[in-house]
């Protein structure tokens, strides 16, 4: 509890006042938390007009992290731009928006000159429906033999097939492809929901192989569109009198689920995807308070209200699951928290599904500060949720890297949906070391436990029993090198940031060499932890990645890849290994691993210094104690 | 038309096309306003249904081209 009082609700027309004064100010950071107020408030499309006309007036370096995508549409997408620009803001994304022209999609695709490619979009996004690409199912659906649909959904899917291909060869932009929809009154209704061969399941058959044909491919994605509209009411998205006249489907108040839809695609393509979840405990993982209430007064359990906190946990579960790790912020005393925690028959959770407890009584923004330290990551990566509105907004003034979930403690059904829906947590694809991340954690405490239970470091090292296995990248862990080039900020020598398509390149040029290392020790296996890509033209073997999780860090892991490298490089007549160190925010920790191996500094820059190592006088050895399988 | 409404709808103006409130009268139409084209009309106008819970029939849309129209529009709709 604290005793600043709650912020008052704040009328539109005195937040832009605010916020004006704000700019006039020169307080960006208290217009921007205007304006994401104003939103909150207030997520519509008439709003959103309101929230861009307001992030026009921050200067350019406030806006966030720049994405640009474009449109190849089939109806117009125009109108849900702004409420997609403005969702896009909360999370730090500033949009670039294009599109392309109407029902041109096919043309622009081919036409290597077309405004598609010249614009260089980060991600495309194919916008188009049934009644357009298929109009013999959509409309005309009774015309025609089950044979004929057949022929007619194969034909489409050929289609399909060959732009992808062509996209992919063209650019290496993301591919995110709108699944179709099904119509409301399929044309024999009510047979039609029994019949293998009718029209609804002849666009979820399509939707299936769209769906087969996508996954073929590196980053190419399926947006269920379907069930887009049908979460929001098929009856509700549509506004066939627009679309008769305007091209225009879906009604305006649909627009701003239209752009969630997208954002839940943009968000992780752009690499906004949070890493932990910290969760308060009362009214937020169980009804009431149980420093006052008792561990058997709280509510928790198969009725309602226990039962919505039971969703919430059941969501949060589906997190860990999936690579989330989640830890807990709670005022209280600690053995009233775990109390909770520990011996309560009706938590889903339980004590090991947390990397990182703080139940006490110093304010939360220094616990997640300390949370993020902790589990070793940035600040940026944590989604707080909480239901107290005077936690949320300090948190939200002191740390606005944090994303901040709003639920209502008079509202526990709420829980569960603000975690869902929050595009943050959002995942295209899970890779093995996602589903076991929670374990991993786990296995890191009693590591700690057994550093301090030895005496000198080689003794560690030793008792670890680390095997690393290296090898050159395959299709298999094409996904997981992307996403480490994407998601690792510390000892990341360049922080170059690549997809799939990208990665995939480096593997097919001859002249580079794209090197994944996995360490497994006696606690567990650590997955795919390091990638180094090399460029091996000539005497020099340059390095335009080298990246460690953190996972591994201090455990000479680095040592045992440098060495890889050093005997590739010398069996392949080089002599020398050369790399860049390009300081960031964040990493800091590398700085010192060239020249901890013997590489000396040979030139210095803007934005950065570049090592050089003579594989003659002064080779990587590798570490003894970890053992080096090679694929 | 409460005045307030009317103030709405002149602000919603001056967003939609990046203008000052204080620079949009009823007199404000595509005639004044360079930004005020096709698209951005159209913006306006789910806008306008999305804030006052009105509904435009496409056949009014191209009759909607200045903030007196829109403001009777939108008092005629009940909004």
């Amino acid at each position: 509890m604290s005793d600043r009082e709650p912020p008052e609700k704040t009328s539109p027309a005195m937040i832009r006042e605010q916020f004006a004064e704000a700019i006039e100010a020169k307080d960006i950071p208290l217009a921007r938390r205007l304006l994401e107020r104003s939103w909150r408030d207030a997520p519509t499309t008439a709003n959103a007009t309101a929230v861009l006309a307001m992030l026009g007036k921050l200067p350019e370096d406030a806006r966030g992290t720049p994405l640009s995508v474009f449109f190849l549409r089939s109806f117009t997408v125009e109108p849900a731009f702004n409420p997609l620009k403005a969702s896009a803001a909360m999370l730090g994304l500033d949009l670039t928006l294009k599109a392309g022209e109407f029902n041109a999609y096919v043309q622009e695709i081919i036409d290597p000159a077309s405004a598609l490619y010249a614009s260089e979009p980060d991600v495309i996004v194919m916008a188009v429906q049934a009644r357009d690409l298929l109009p013999e199912i959509w409309t005309n659906f009774t015309d025609h033999t089950p044979e004929r649909i057949d022929e007619l959904i194969e034909g489409a899917l050929t289609s399909f097939s060959g732009w992808i291909e062509m996209i992919r060869s063209r650019t290496g932009a993301h591919l995110v492809i709108h699944g179709m929809e099904c119509p409301a009154f399929p044309a024999n209704d009510p047979m039609d929901g029994q019949d293998l061969q009718g029209q609804q399941a002849a666009l979820r058959r399509f939707n299936r192989e769209l769906v087969t044909i996508a996954s073929r491919h590196a980053g190419v994605h399926v947006l269920d569109y379907d069930g887009l509209v049908s979460n929001f009411g098929r009856d509700r998205w549509h506004d066939e009198k627009k679309w008769l006249t305007m091209r225009m489907p879906v009604a305006a108040d649909a627009l701003v689920a239209l752009a969630d839809g997208w954002l839940r695609f943009l968000a992780p393509l752009a690499g906004r995807s949070a890493k932990c979840l910290v969760c308060d405990l009362d009214n937020t993982m169980w009804g009431g308070i149980i420093g006052e209430d008792g561990p058997d007064g709280i509510a928790l359990g198969p009725e309602y209200p226990g039962a919505a906190f039971q969703q919430f946990q059941r969501v949060a579960l589906d997190l860990y699951n999936q690579g989330v790790v989640l830890a807990i912020c709670s005022k209280n005393n600690h053995e009233d928290g775990m109390e909770g925690i520990r011996n309560h028959p009706g938590m889903l959770l339980g004590e090991k599904h947390f990397a990182s407890v703080r139940i006490n009584w110093q304010d939360k923004v220094a616990n997640l500060r300390e949370i993020a330290a902790e589990l070793n990551i940035g600040i940026d990566s944590l989604v707080f949720i909480d239901d107290n509105p005077v936690e949320r907004e300090m948190v939200r003034e002191m740390l606005p890297e944090v994303t901040v979930l709003d639920i209502d403690e008079h509202d526990p059904l709420g829980h569960a949906r603000a975690v869902r829906e929050c595009p943050r947590f959002a995942r295209l694809a899970l890779s093995e070391d996602d589903r076991r991340r929670g374990q991993m954690y786990a296995e890191q405490r009693q590591r700690s436990e057994l550093q301090s239970a030895v005496t000198s470091m080689e003794d560690y090292y030793r008792s670890l029993e680390m095997v690393a296995t290296i090898g050159m990248v395959d299709d298999a862990r094409l996904p997981r090198v992307a996403q480490l080039t994407q998601k690792t900020n510390q000892l990341n020598m360049t922080t170059r940031r690549y997809s799939e398509q990208e990665i995939a390149a480096f593997a097919a040029d001859p002249d580079a060499r794209v090197y994944w290392i996995n360490v497994r020790d006696r606690f567990g296996d650590n997955g795919v932890v390091g990638v180094m890509i090399v460029r091996t033209e000539g005497e020099t073997w340059a390095f335009d990645t080298f990246l460690m999780s953190c996972r591994v860090i201090g455990r000479t892991v680095e040592t045992a890849m440098l060495a890889t490298v050093t005997e590739d490089a010398l069996a392949a007549g080089a002599t020398r290994l050369a790399g860049w160190f390009l300081p960031t925010r964040k990493n800091a920790p590398a700085e010192a691993i060239y020249a901890d191996h013997g590489f000396k500094k040979t030139e210095e820059s803007d934005d950065g210094s570049r090592w050089e190592l003579d594989l003659a006088t002064s080779p990587v050895d590798a570490p003894e104690w970890i053992q080096r399988d090679r694929t | 038309m409460a005045e307030n409404t009317l103030d709405e709808i002149r602000q919603l103006v001056a967003d939609t096309f990046g203008l000052e409130v204080a620079a949009v009268s009823a007199e404000t139409s595509p005639e004044t306003v360079e930004a005020w084209e096709s698209m951005s009309h159209l913006n306006l106008m789910l806008a306008l249904e999305s804030r006052f819970g009105i509904s435009i029939d496409p056949s009014e849309i191209p009759t909607l081209v200045s903030v007196q129209a829109i403001a009777d529009k939108v008092a005629s709709a009940g909004g």
